[in-house]
C-alpha cells in the first residue's frame, strides 16, 4: 500500500470535505515544516518529499496539511495485518504499508493465487487503500514485483524469479536510497543490469546489504514471514499425560490458571465480565463452562468459587485431558487497594453482584428478576419483570411517578392464575355471601366493590371483570371478581389475561367467580 | 454541638444499639526493637496479629431492627435482632404475615440496601408493595426455584454482606434447615424473615417465633393480632393488637427512600 500514510490522514481529514484534493504529510525539521509525503494528486501538481511546506502552498493554494503521524499508521497497518489473516495464517507487517502473506497451500481455498492477490487487493481498496500485489517465490521477488511491477497485480510462476526481476529497478530490493543512488552513478538501471556484475565484488563498493537481498529475492537465501500473532483473548491452558477424573485436581489446575490468566490483567487494572472454562476430554467434544460476572472483578476467589460451583454439575469421570481458562469481555476495573489486615471490604452493591453471579450460576439468570411498576389499570399490567442480567444490579429509585394512592387497595399475594370458587350470591349483581376457596368455606362479613375492570379493545377480546374485596367472619380479606362475558364465545384468546376454565359462556347466564388475590 | 455527638452512632430510625462495655486496656506493653534489628516484616506481623486480637475483643453492638409497631417492638425487648432468623407464623391462608414480614423489610431497608424475596409461588404482587413502603428499587425477586435449591439460595442470600432482609414463605422449616441459615444470618449480618405456614417439623434455631393472625373486633374492623410465641427476651407473652396498615399511614416511598439514605450512611461505621 504505497499511500497508506496519505490515504489514512485522508480518512482522518474527510470532516474537511477534502474528498479528492491534493494532500501532503509535513513534519517539523529544525524551525520549519517540511513536507515528508505527498498523496498521487499533489505529486502530480509538483510537489515532492523534502519541499518546505510554505514552498508547498504557494505552489498549490488549497493544500491541504496533514500531520505526519507514523503511530497512527502503524495502527492501521496492525488493524489490516488481523484483516488479513482470513488469507493465511502467516502475517507479517512491514512499516510503512506493507503485508507478507505466507500463502503456502492457502491458494486452494481461494481459487488459485492470482484469485487470492486479486481478492487480497481489492479486499484492501475496498478499506479504502490503494495496494499493489504479487505473489511470488521469495519474500523479495514478491516485494520488488508490488512495489516497482509493470501491473498493480503480479504473479510470478515458479521458478521464473530471476526473469520477472532484471526488468525491474534496483530500488525494488529494499536497498538505502544512498546504495540505489551509487548504482545508478555507475550506470545500474535494474536488477538485470545488477545481476550481470561479478557479485563477488559488489560487497566491496555497496555494502554487504545489496548481496544479501539479491540472495533473498532469488530464493538463494532463506527468508520467511515472521507472523505477527493475531490478538488473543486472555487464556491459559494445561494438559494433562493420562486423563484427571478427579473433581479436587481440575478445581486445583482451573485455580492455577485462572490466577495465571486473571493477575496480569489485574497489574494493567483490567478485569473480565466473563470467564471460560474448556475441558478437554479424550473420547469426547470439548466442554465449554461460561460464568458471567455482575461486574468487572478483581476479586480471584469470587471467580473461583463459581466455576468451583460449575464443576460441581459436570461429570467428570470421563477423564478431562486438558482445561484452558479465556477471559472475555475484558474491560478497565480500576483496583482496590489491598488491606494489611484483612481484604478490603467490598461495598453492599458488590456484595450484592457477587451474590447474584453465585446465584444466577445455579439457578440461571431468569431466576433473578427486579420489579418495574407501569402505569396500567389492569391489575396483572401493573408491573414487570426484568431479569437482573439485563437490569443490572445498581438501585434505583422509586421515582416511577405512580401515586401510591392508586396501589392502595391491591393484594400482596396475587394468584399467577385466578382460581374458580364456588360462590353464593344473595342479591343478582352483588357481592358473595359465601364461597369456597381451597376446600374452606369462607362466610363474607363485609364485601367493598364492585370495581370494574376491563381490557382494553386492542388487546384482544374485551374482558371485564367486577373485582370485591371481601372480608371474611375468620378476619382474612380476598380479592374475588365475577367474569362479565357480553359476547358468548369471546373467551378463547385472552392476550396477557390468563385463559381461565369456564370462562366460556356455555349458555347459563350464571356469573363465576374466581379468588384472584389475597391480602395477607 | 452536644446532641450532634450524642446522635452519632446509629441513627438509623428503628435500628437501636447497646453500647459495649469498657474493654480491657490494649496489649501493646512490648518494648521497642533494638537497634539494628534487620527484618521489621516480623513486627509488622506482630503488629498485625495484635490488632486482630483487639479487633477480635470488639464485639460490634447488638443491632435491632424496629417492626414498625411500637406494641410489637416492646414486647419483642426493642425489636427484633438482625443477624438472626425470625419466624412468622401463617396458619391461615390470609393471615397478616406478609405484611408484617414487609413492614419490616421496609425498615430494614433503611439500614441496609437490598431486599431478596424467594417467590416459590409466583404470587408476588409488587404494586402492593410500595404502600407499605418497600423500595422496589432495591428489591431483587428470585422466581421459579423450590426444594432443594430454594434453600441454597435463601443461604447464599443471608450469607451476603449487602442483604438488609431476605422475605422467604415457606412451607416447613426444620433443625437442620433452620440452623444452616442461622449460620449464615449470622456470617451475613442480614435479617431473615422465614413465613411459615406448616408448624410441624420440630424445634428450629430461630430468635423469634411471631404468629400473625387477623381478627375482626364487633364492628367487623380488621385488626392484627401478633403473638410473640418466643424471642430472646424471653418466653411466650400477651398478644398484641395492632391496626392493619391502611391507607391513612401509609409511608411515602419517596421518604422512606431518604430515610434509607441517611440511615445507610449513618449506620456504615458499626
Amino acid at each position: 500500500m504505497p499511500e497508506l500514510p496519505t490515504e489514512r490522514a485522508r480518512r482522518a481529514a474527510a470532516g474537511a470535505a477534502e474528498a479528492g484534493g491534493p494532500l501532503v504529510l509535513a513534519r517539523a525539521e529544525g524551525g520549519a515544516r517540511v513536507v515528508e509525503q505527498a498523496c498521487p494528486r499533489a505529486r502530480a501538481l509538483g510537489l515532492r518529499p523534502g519541499l518546505s511546506l510554505a514552498q508547498a502552498r504557494a505552489l498549490v493554494p488549497g493544500l491541504t496539511v496533514a500531520s505526519y503521524e507514523p503511530h497512527r499508521d502503524r495502527v492501521v497497518l496492525m488493524h489490516l495485518a488481523r484483516w488479513a489473516y482470513r488469507f493465511s495464517p502467516a502475517v507479517e507487517p512491514v512499516e510503512p504499508g506493507t503485508l507478507l502473506l505466507d500463502i503456502t497451500g492457502c491458494q486452494r481455498l481461494f481459487g488459485g493465487e492470482e484469485a487470492l492477490a486479486r481478492q487480497a487487493v481489492t479486499g484492501l481498496a475496498r478499506r479504502g487503500f490503494q495496494a499493489r500485489g504479487a505473489v511470488a517465490d521469495t519474500v523479495g521477488a514478491a516485494y520488488a514485483l508490488a512495489v516497482a511491477g509493470p501491473a498493480p497485480l503480479g504473479v510470478v510462476p515458479p521458478g521464473q524469479a530471476s526473469a520477472w526481476l532484471a526488468a525491474l529497478p534496483p530500488a525494488a530490493l529494499r536497498i538505502t536510497p544512498a546504495v540505489v543512488e551509487k548504482l545508478g552513478a555507475v550506470g545500474v538501471r535494474s536488477i538485470g543490469d545488477l545481476l550481470m556484475l561479478p557479485w563477488s565484488t559488489l560487497p566491496a563498493r555497496f555494502g554487504p546489504e545489496l548481496v544479501r537481498r539479491l540472495q533473498q529475492a532469488l530464493g538463494e537465501v532463506w527468508e520467511g514471514v515472521t507472523a505477527c500473532p493475531p490478538a488473543e483473548a486472555p487464556h491459559a491452558r494445561r494438559s494433562f499425560e493420562s486423563p484427571l477424573a478427579d473433581y479436587v485436581a481440575v478445581v486445583a489446575v482451573v485455580e492455577e490458571l485462572l490466577t495465571e490468566v486473571l493477575s496480569p490483567l489485574r497489574s494493567r487494572a483490567l478485569a473480565p465480565r466473563r470467564i471460560e472454562c474448556v475441558l478437554y476430554y479424550e473420547r469426547a467434544a470439548s466442554r465449554l463452562l461460561a460464568v458471567g460476572l455482575a461486574r468487572a472483578t478483581h476479586d480471584d476467589r469470587h471467580v473461583a468459587e463459581l466455576l468451583r460451583q460449575r464443576l460441581e454439575q459436570v461429570d467428570l469421570s470421563l477423564g478431562v485431558v486438558g482445561v484452558a481458562i479465556i477471559a472475555r469481555q475484558v474491560s478497565r476495573c480500576p483496583g482496590q487497594q489491598g488491606g494489611l489486615f484483612e481484604p478490603p471490604r467490598t461495598g453492599e452493591d458488590g456484595a450484592l453482584g457477587n451474590l447474584m453471579d453465585r446465584l444466577a450460576a445455579r439457578l440461571g439468570h431468569e431466576a433473578l428478576v427486579r420489579p418495574r411498576l407501569l402505569d396500567d389499570h389492569q391489575p396483572e399490567r401493573a408491573f414487570r419483570y426484568t431479569s437482573v442480567a439485563d437490569a443490572g444490579c445498581e438501585p434505583e429509585s422509586n421515582g416511577d411517578g405512580l401515586s401510591a394512592g392508586a396501589l392502595a387497595r391491591r393484594p400482596a399475594r396475587l394468584l399467577p392464575r385466578p382460581v374458580l370458587t364456588r360462590a353464593v350470591v344473595e342479591r343478582p349483581g352483588g357481592a358473595p355471601t359465601l364461597f369456597v376457596y381451597r376446600g374452606r368455606e369462607y362466610r363474607v362479613v363485609r364485601a367493598e366493590g364492585p370495581e370494574r375492570l376491563e381490557t382494553g379493545w386492542w388487546r384482544g377480546p374485551d374482558i371485564r371483570r367486577d373485582y370485591y374485596r371481601v372480608v371474611t367472619d375468620t378476619g382474612e380479606q380476598f380479592w374475588l371478581f365475577r367474569v362479565l362475558d357480553r359476547r358468548a364465545g369471546s373467551g378463547h384468546s385472552i392476550g396477557h389475561w390468563p385463559v381461565l376454565p369456564g370462562l366460556v359462556s356455555n349458555g347459563v347466564d350464571e356469573p363465576r367467580w374466581y379468588v384472584h388475590g389475597i391480602f395477607g | 454541638m452536644p446532641s450532634l455527638v450524642e446522635n452519632l452512632p446509629h441513627t438509623a430510625p428503628g435500628v437501636r444499639a447497646e453500647i459495649p462495655a469498657r474493654r480491657a486496656p490494649l496489649p501493646f506493653a512490648e518494648e521497642a526493637p533494638a537497634r539494628g534489628q534487620r527484618s521489621t516484616r516480623p513486627r509488622l506481623a506482630e503488629l498485625a496479629e495484635q490488632v486482630r486480637q483487639v479487633s477480635a475483643r470488639w464485639q460490634p453492638p447488638l443491632r435491632h431492627c424496629s417492626t414498625g409497631w411500637r406494641e410489637l417492638d416492646v414486647a419483642l425487648g426493642g425489636g427484633l435482632p438482625v443477624a438472626t432468623l425470625h419466624e412468622l407464623i401463617a396458619e391461615e391462608e390470609g393471615s397478616p404475615a406478609y405484611t408484617v414480614a414487609w413492614r419490616i423489610a421496609a425498615r430494614a431497608a433503611g439500614w441496609r440496601r437490598w431486599i431478596v424475596y424467594i417467590d416459590a409461588g409466583y404470587d408476588l404482587y409488587p404494586p402492593a408493595l410500595r404502600p407499605l413502603g418497600v423500595p422496589l428499587g432495591r428489591l431483587i425477586v428470585v422466581r421459579g426455584i423450590g426444594g432443594g435449591d430454594a434453600l441454597w439460595t435463601a443461604e447464599q442470600v443471608l450469607r451476603s454482606s449487602g442483604v438488609a432482609a431476605l422475605v422467604w414463605p415457606l412451607r416447613r422449616l426444620d433443625a437442620y434447615a433452620s440452623r444452616r441459615l442461622q449460620l449464615a444470618a449470622e456470617a451475613g449480618g442480614g435479617l431473615g424473615l422465614l413465613i411459615r405456614s406448616d408448624m410441624t417439623g420440630g424445634p428450629t434455631f430461630t430468635a423469634t417465633r411471631l404468629r400473625c393472625e387477623s381478627i375482626l373486633d364487633r364492628a367487623a374492623a380488621r385488626h392484627i393480632r401478633l403473638t410473640v410465641l418466643k424471642s430472646r427476651h424471653g418466653g411466650p407473652r400477651e398478644p398484641v393488637f395492632v391496626e392493619w396498615p391502611d391507607a391513612a399511614d401509609f409511608v411515602p416511598a419517596h421518604a422512606g427512600a431518604a430515610d434509607g439514605a441517611g440511615a445507610a450512611g449513618g449506620g456504615g461505621s458499626g
